[in-house]
C-alpha cells in the first residue's frame, strides 16, 4: 500500500481534531459543572432537566404562598387569643358583678372597663396585617366594623364572607382569613361586642339577672373563640405539613436534576485526563512522522 | 548496417527521456500538497527495435522514449467521493444551522422561553392571594410582558436566522454558477485537447477538483463522455455536458407569509427555458433551502402556536373576571397583536387595577379586593392541556419541541461526524492510489539521475570509440 504524505496529514489532523473536540466538550461540561449545556447533548435529559426546573419553582413559588399564609394565620391566631382574654375579662367582671354586693359605684367602675373592653375588641376585630384588613373577607381593603349609634348593636360589619386561599402545594388549598362575621350566630366579634354592651348596661342598671344571662351567653362566645382559634391552628398545621412535602420534594427533585444534568466530576476529570493523554500522544506522533522523508537520508 | 552514430543517438534518446523523467517527477514533488493533483507518470518505453535484415534472431534494441505522461486515477472512488461528499456537506451544514437553531430556544436555561413561562404563571399564583397588593399587580404586568419578550425574541432570532439563509442562499447560487462556468471551459478545452489525443492531466485534476466542489454543493450525477468531456446531471435535471451547460437561478423568492413563503429554483438552458428544481436531499445548498423553507418556518409556526395559544387561554380566563373597581371584560394580552407576538394589554399597563384577579359572586358582581380567584384560575392553566390537538400543557409543549430539535441536532451531528469519518477514510484510499508520495518520488529520482548518468557516460564510451576510430586507426 502506498502512503501518502496528504494521506498521512488528513489522518493526523482528523485524530488531532476529534481529540480537540472531545477535549473542547470535557472543558465545557467541567466548567459548567452541567452535563447538558444544549438540548442536543442528551435531548431525553434535557426534557427532564426542564421539567425538573419547571416543578422546583413552582415549588419554590407554594413555599413563598405557604410562608405568607402562616403570617397571615399567625396574625389571626393572636388576634383570636387576645380576643379570647378580652373575653375572659369580661366573664370576670360579669361574674363578680352578678355573685359580690358592691356599691353602684364600684359596679359604675367596672362598666368603664367593660366599655374599654368594648372598644379594644372593637380595634381587634379591625385588626391590620401588612395593610389589609384581616377580618374583612374580600373587603381588605376598608374598615370591617364601624360605629353606627343607628344600628343595635351600635355597629355594622362592612366586610363580605369572601374566603381567602392560598396553593401552599399541588392540589393543597388553605383558607389564610377569618371572616368578621365568622362562627356561630352574628359571628364572633358581632356577638361578643353586643354581649359586652349588654354587660355594660346591666353593670350600670345593677341588673344581675340580665348578667347572669350575658356570663351564659359569654361561655358560648369563648367556646366559639376557641374553636375558631383551633380552626386556624389546624390550618397551620396542614401549611406546616404541606410545607415539609415540599421540602421533601424539594430534595428529591434537587437530586433528581443533579442526576440528569450535572457533571460527574471525578468521572470527567477522568475523562479529560485521557483524554488529553490520547491528545499529547496524537501531537507527538504527528510531531515525529510528518517532518521525516527519504530526504532526510540523501546527501 | 547500424549507423556509425546509433549508439551516441540511443544515448541521446535516454538523457532526453530521463530529462522528461525528472521533469514529471519535478512537477510531483512541486505538487506533493497541491489540493485535488494526482500523480503523474512518464511511461518510459523502449523505442522500435532494429530489425537486421538477414538476421532474425538479432533484433536490436534502440533505447528508450516517454511514451506519454499518465495521471494516477481511480474512478470508481471519485464518484464515491463525490457522492460522499454531497452527504457530509449536507448534514454538518445542518448540525451547525440546527445548533444555530438550539442557541435560539436557549434550553436548558434560565433565559429561556420555558423559564419565562414558569415566572408568568408564578405571579399569577402570587397574585391570587394578594390580588389587593398593587406592587403584585404590576409585577403579573411585568411578567407578561418578560414572557412577551422571550418570545419576539426568539421569534426575531428566527427571522434574521432566515434571513441571513437567504443570503447564504444567493451566494451559494452565484458559487455553484461560477463552478459549472467554469467546469464548462474545462470541458471545451478537454474535448479539443482529447480530439488531438493529448493528455490534458493538469487540467482533468483542475475538473475533478471543481465537481468535488461542486457535490459540496449539490448532489451531482457525474458521467464522463467518450469525448474526453464529463456531464452532470442534478436530480434528473442535466446541468452539463461537453457544449453546453445550465445557469441555476432563484424562480421566485417569498417572504415568510408571502404565499408559501418559500424560495424556489429554477435551472435555465441558455437559450432561456427554464427547469424549476427543488433541491433533493444531498450537498449543502439542501440544507440551506431546507432550513429557510422548512424548518424555520416551522419553527416559528410552532412557537407562534404556544404563544398563540397562551394568550388566548389567559385572556379567555381573564375576561371573566373583575378587576379592582369592578371592571371587567379585558383581555389581559393584546388580542389585536401580530401572531405569535405576546403584548400586555395597554389598557392593563395604564391602570393595573383591571387585571381581573377577581371571580367575583354568583350574581356576577365584583365582590372585593382580595378575591383573587380568577388569578388562581389563570395560575391553574399552567397545568391544563391548552394546546395542540393533544390538549397538552404549554410546558410539555414547549419541551416537546426543544426535545424534537434537541434529537434532530444529536442525529445530524453524528451523521456529520460519521459521513467525514467515511469521507476521510475514501480520500485517503484515493490518495493511496493517486496521491504523491515523496520517498516514492525520491526513490524514482535517484534512479532517473542514475539512468541520466549512465546515459552520458554511454556518449562519453561513444565519444572515446569515435576517437579510436576516426583519428587513431588511419595514420
Amino acid at each position: 500500500m502506498r502512503v501518502t504524505e496528504r494521506g498521512m496529514t488528513r489522518t493526523i489532523l482528523t485524530d488531532l481534531m476529534a481529540n480537540r473536540g472531545r477535549l473542547e466538550r470535557l472543558h465545557e461540561q467541567l466548567s459548567s459543572g452541567s452535563r447538558i449545556n444544549r438540548p442536543s447533548d442528551d435531548p431525553g435529559g434535557t426534557v427532564t432537566a426542564m421539567q425538573i426546573t419547571s416543578t422546583l419553582s413552582e415549588i419554590e413559588q407554594f413555599r413563598s404562598n405557604a410562608s405568607m399564609a402562616r403570617d397571615w394565620l399567625s396574625a389571626t391566631e393572636s388576634v383570636l387569643s387576645e380576643t379570647g382574654d378580652a373575653s375572659n375579662r369580661l366573664r370576670e367582671l360579669a361574674v363578680s358583678g352578678a355573685t359580690d354586693t358592691m356599691p353602684q359605684e364600684s359596679l359604675d367602675a367596672m362598666a368603664d372597663e367593660v366599655s374599654e373592653i368594648r372598644d379594644h375588641l372593637f380595634a381587634l376585630a379591625n385588626t391590620q396585617h401588612v395593610g389589609r384588613y384581616i377580618f374583612g373577607g374580600y373587603r381588605t381593603d376598608e374598615q370591617p366594623f364601624v360605629h353606627d349609634a343607628g344600628e343595635e348593636p351600635p355597629f355594622v360589619y362592612q366586610g363580605d364572607d369572601g374566603r381567602i386561599t392560598r396553593q401552599v402545594g399541588p392540589g393543597v388549598e388553605v383558607q389564610v382569613n377569618v371572616t368578621g362575621e365568622e362562627g356561630s350566630g352574628e359571628g364572633l366579634f358581632p356577638d361578643l361586642l353586643g354581649t359586652a354592651a349588654e354587660v355594660e348596661d346591666a353593670l350600670r342598671a345593677g341588673d344581675k339577672d340580665s348578667l347572669n344571662a350575658a356570663i351564659e351567653e359569654l361561655d358560648l362566645r369563648q367556646d366559639e373563640a376557641l374553636s375558631l382559634r383551633s380552626r386556624v391552628g389546624s390550618r397551620v398545621n396542614r401549611i406546616e405539613m404541606s410545607e415539609g412535602r415540599l421540602e421533601d420534594l424539594k430534595i428529591s427533585l434537587t437530586r433528581a436534576y443533579s442526576e440528569t444534568a450535572d457533571v460527574d466530576m471525578a468521572e470527567a476529570i477522568m475523562e479529560l485526563s485521557m483524554t488529553e493523554r490520547a491528545y499529547n500522544v496524537s501531537l507527538a506522533t504527528g510531531a515525529r512522522v510528518l517532518p521525516q522523508t527519504l530526504l532526510d537520508y540523501l546527501r | 548496417m547500424r549507423s556509425t552514430f546509433f549508439g551516441i543517438e540511443m544515448a541521446r534518446r535516454a538523457l532526453g527521456a530521463q530529462r522528461t523523467n525528472v521533469d514529471v517527477i519535478g512537477h510531483n514533488l512541486a505538487n506533493a500538497a497541491t489540493e485535488g493533483y494526482r500523480k503523474q507518470e512518464a511511461r518510459l518505453t523502449p523505442t522500435n527495435p532494429y530489425d537486421q535484415k538477414g538476421h532474425p534472431r538479432m533484433i536490436m534494441g534502440t533505447g528508450v522514449k516517454v511514451d506519454e505522461i499518465t495521471r494516477k486515477q481511480n474512478r470508481y472512488l471519485d464518484r464515491e467521493i463525490y457522492s460522499r461528499t454531497s452527504d457530509e456537506q449536507m448534514w454538518s451544514k445542518r448540525n451547525q444551522l440546527l445548533r444555530e437553531v438550539q442557541d435560539i430556544l436557549a434550553e436548558p436555561g434560565e433565559g429561556g422561553i420555558g423559564a419565562a413561562m414558569d415566572r408568568f404563571w408564578n405571579g399569577w399564583q402570587e397574585l391570587a392571594g394578594s390580588a389587593d397588593d398593587p406592587a403584585v399587580r404590576t409585577a403579573v404586568l411585568e411578567r407578561g410582558a418578560e414572557l412577551g419578550d422571550a418570545f419576539h425574541l426568539a421569534l426575531r432570532q428566527l427571522d434574521n436566522m432566515g434571513d441571513n439563509l437567504e443570503q447564504t442562499i444567493e451566494t451559494r447560487v452565484d458559487r455553484i454558477n461560477a463552478i459549472i462556468g467554469e467546469l464548462r471551459e474545462v470541458n471545451a478545452q478537454a474535448v479539443s485537447l482529447d480530439a488531438r489525443g493529448l493528455n490534458p492531466n493538469d487540467l482533468l485534476d483542475r475538473r475533478d477538483l471543481l465537481v468535488e466542489d461542486l457535490s459540496g454543493l449539490i448532489d451531482v450525477d457525474v458521467n464522463d463522455l467518450p469525448d474526453g468531456g464529463v456531464a452532470l446531471t442534478v436530480d434528473g435535471i442535466p446541468i452539463l455536458d461537453s457544449f453546453s451547460g445550465r445557469t441555476l437561478e432563484i424562480a421566485e423568492e417569498e417572504a415568510p407569509g408571502d404565499g408559501d413563503g418559500s424560495i424556489t429554483f429554477a435551472w435555465r438552458t441558455d437559450d432561456g427555458s427554464p427547469a424549476p428544481w427543488s433541491p433533493a436531499d444531498g450537498g449543502e445548498f439542501a440544507a440551506l433551502v431546507g432550513m429557510r423553507n422548512d424548518e424555520v418556518p416551522a419553527l416559528r409556526d410552532d412557537i407562534a402556536a404556544l404563544s398563540n395559544g397562551i394568550r388566548d387561554a389567559v385572556n379567555e380566563q381573564h375576561r371573566e373576571g373583575f378587576g379592582l373597581g369592578g371592571e371587567d371584560g379585558f383581555d389581559f394580552f393584546d388580542p389585536d397583536a401580530t401572531s405569535g407576538y405576546l403584548r400586555v394589554n395597554p389598557q392593563l399597563q395604564e391602570n393595573p387595577g383591571r387585571i381581573a384577579a377577581a371571580l367575583g359572586d354568583e350574581e356576577g358582581n365584583f365582590t372585593g379586593p382580595a378575591d383573587g380567584r380568577n388569578a388562581e384560575q389563570i395560575a391553574q392553566l399552567r397545568d391544563e392541556g391548552i394546546l395542540g390537538e393533544d390538549d397538552v400543557t404549554a410546558g410539555e409543549y414547549w419541551r416537546g419541541m426543544v426535545a424534537n430539535i434537541g434529537v434532530r441536532t444529536e442525529q445530524a451531528e453524528l451523521l456529520s461526524n460519521n459521513n467525514h469519518t467515511m469521507l476521510n477514510q475514501l480520500k485517503n484510499q484515493r490518495d493511496a492510489v493517486t496521491g504523491v508520495s515523496i520517498d516514492e518520488e525520491l526513490t524514482h529520482l535517484i534512479q532517473a539521475q542514475s539512468a541520466f548518468g549512465a546515459a552520458a557516460r554511454l556518449v562519453t564510451v561513444w565519444d572515446d570509440m569515435l576517437d579510436t576510430v576516426v583519428n587513431r586507426m588511419v595514420r
